[in-house]
This record gives C-alpha cells, structure tokens and sequence, in this order.
C-alpha cells in the first residue's frame, strides 16, 4: 500500500480511486485463475457482462475484501440487501462506493 | 473460500459462525443442486439469515462444481455422500447437523440421512426427491439430453432468452463437466431406494415444493413413507424455489427447526 492509499484511509472520506485500485488488484487476482487478467476495469465495468464473472467468483471476492478491509466493511450485509440478478448485474463502482462508504463512516467514529 | 482435502478431493468451502456468537450453535449444512449451481446460490440468498438465526453454517462445493476439484469420476450419489461425510470430519463438525438441500442437493441430503441417521438432526430438502429407480431412469434422460444439446449455439441463444446469460454460461461450464467426467454414467447408476425404504430417512424431514413444479406430486408419497415427514407446497412456484422465495424458506425452515429443538430439549428434560 502506498503512503497516499495510507494517507486516504486515515481522512474523512476515502477517495474512490484509491478504493477502486484496491479492488482492481483483487479482481485481477480472480480473473488471472481463468488466464484473463488483463481485462480493463473502470467504475462501470460489470462483473458479469464484461468481466464474465460467475457468482462463486464475487463470493472469492467477499472473502478477500474481508481479507483486506475486516469487519469495516461487510459485503454479506451489502448483497442481503440487492436480489439475486442485482447482485449479478452489479458494477465494479457500486461496490466501490460501498467499500469507500464503509471505510469513510469508520474513521468518523 | 477455504479448501480441505477429504474424501481424496480438493472441497471449496465457506464456514460461518453464528452471529451471536454462541458455541453450542446448531450447524445447518447447504447442499447445492446439479451442474449448474454452487455454494453461491446459498451464500447470497440465506447464509447471512441463517447465522443472524443463531445458526452455524456450513456451505461447500460438489465436486466439478464451484471451486472444487473436478476428478474425472466418482459421481455417483453414494461418493457425494462420502465427500460430505469426509468434509464433515476434515472440519471435525461431528455431532448431529441439520442438512438444508437443494434440489438434488436434497437427493444428497436424503442420502446421507439415510446412510449416516445418527450425524443427522433434520433434512430439509427443496424440490427434491430422494434416489429411485424412477429418479434414476429421470436422471438417464436428462443428463442424455443436456449432454447432447448443452454448447450449441442454439442451446445457448434459448437459454439466455428464456433465462439469462448468466445461466447460459453456467450451462456451457455444466456441458465442459459432461465431456471431462463420468458424471452423466454415474448418476443413474447410484444407489436407489424403494419407497418403503423411505422409512429409514427417520429423522426430522422438511420437504418444500412448488406447487407448479412437477416435484410436487411427490409431497404426498413422503409423507407416508417417511416417519417424521412434513410438506409443504407454496403457490405459484415452479423449480427454482430458492432462488424466488428465500424469505419463505427461510421462514419455514427456522420455524421447522424451532419447533424440533423443543421437542428435542423437552425429550431431554423428561428423561
């Protein structure tokens, strides 16, 4: 991690790119079990559609966002909330809005 | 997500403890459904419920299913149940469970039931039946059938019509599965039961159905031959039950088991 991702972190809001270039390495991470790992991952890019993506992958990635972020951020608590096929539709950016959500509340406290 | 190595194989699991973090929580262990499922369809629609329920849960990928290992046989239901039970012992989860299964993740279920009743304290089981020589000529018919028309073209084009893409994804990964495996030739060549020998599946049984599906002519011939049996049909419901009606499973489900750890505390008491 580098001192400005650290620097971020620790201020009142987290800017989304640095939340968006942590989940990018952990997508990368995934897509390179299937030999894809150089695809392009921007807010918009879909987990399904574009990423192509299985449902077991996004539970990979809950783990390792948890890996990563602890008990700040709880992914369970954010898919119970969204129906199967919005769970399946879903962009890199909601998540990463969700994480940088989570982790802005946290330092608050 | 965790791998062990039980029963020879590399097993995909994820194990959650409940959130009220009680150590003598019961464990419910989520069997998932045929070629095109994995623990992902429990994990996002009842895992974190169940554990908010006080519940432990156990929910693991079949082999050639999820992130499991795909060895190029042992498909039969006996060698999914043995999987089960080696996954059980690797994690050294011993005493009784209840076992929450999916269409033919019910047919596990109900298979390990039947072959393990001490390590079982109820099976819950959605759309599912258990092993039959009916079930098994069923089985020979469809899995021909996927085997021959799953990958084409046209198979695809229709199943992401009807369905979705996703679906038809996971239909081209259920064909790669077919081709690389004996998973086709062993399923209808499992062990099956008669329906007196349902009798022996003694435990708890929680048999969910949709009344649109053409499962649901089963509810009947369970509950006479299973002892501790209870159906239940929810209305305009086809196959896919779990996926459409969590919070009714859900309900059903927690209220079931509710209503047998009272019985099983009351039985306690007055021995």
């Amino acid at each position: 991690m580098t001192e400005t991702t650290t620097d971020a972190m620790l201020a009142d809001t987290v800017p989304t790119d640095a939340v968006l270039a942590e989940i990018d390495g952990m997508l990368r991470g995934i897509l390179d079990e299937y030999g894809l790992d150089d695809a392009e991952i921007a807010m918009e890019t879909r987990f399904h559609d574009d990423l192509e993506l299985e449902s077991i992958d996004l539970v990979t990635l809950a783990g390792k966002l948890e890996q990563r972020y602890g008990a700040r951020v709880n992914f369970a608590e954010f898919i119970a909330d969204l129906e199967l096929e919005e769970i399946i539709s879903l962009t890199v950016g909601r998540l990463v809005e969700y994480v940088a959500a989570a982790l802005s509340s946290e330092s608050e406290a | 997500m965790p791998t062990i190595i039980a029963n020879g194989i590399k097993q995909n699991y994820e194990l959650g403890l409940p959130t009220n973090g009680d150590p003598n929580a019961p464990t419910i262990v989520c069997v998932h459904g045929m070629l095109i499922d994995s623990l992902a369809s429990y994990y996002f629609t009842m895992a974190k419920q169940l554990r908010d329920a006080g519940m432990r849960v156990l929910m693991y990928d079949m082999r050639a299913h999820g992130n499991s290992e795909q060895p190029e046989s042992g498909y039969t239901v006996e060698t999914l149940v043995d999987d089960l039970t080696a996954l059980l012992g690797a994690l050294e989860i011993n005493g009784p469970v209840y076992l929450l299964g999916n269409s033919f993740g019910g047919t596990v279920a109900y298979g390990f039931a039947e072959r393990h009743p001490e390590r079982v304290a109820g099976v819950a089981a959605i759309e599912s039946e258990p092993t039959t020589a009916e079930w098994a000529e069923k089985m020979a018919a469809a899995l021909h059938r996927a085997a021959a028309k799953l990958g084409s073209f046209e198979a695809t084009a229709w199943l992401t019509l009807k369905f979705s893409a996703h679906l038809a994804r996971r239909a081209k990964r259920a064909k790669k599965v077919l081709d690389a495996t004996t998973f086709e030739r062993d399923i209808p060549a499992s062990r099956v039961l008669t329906h007196e020998q349902f009798a022996a599946i003694s435990c708890p049984v929680l048999a969910i159905y949709g009344s649109e599906s053409e499962l649901a002519v089963q509810a009947p011939l369970l509950e006479r031959h299973m002892p501790r049996c209870t159906t239940v049909v929810l209305p305009d419901l086809e196959h896919s039950v779990l996926v459409e009606a969590p919070a009714a499973v859900l309900d059903l489900l927690l209220g079931w088991i509710a209503e047998h750890r009272l019985d099983e505390i009351g039985a306690g008491a007055a021995a």
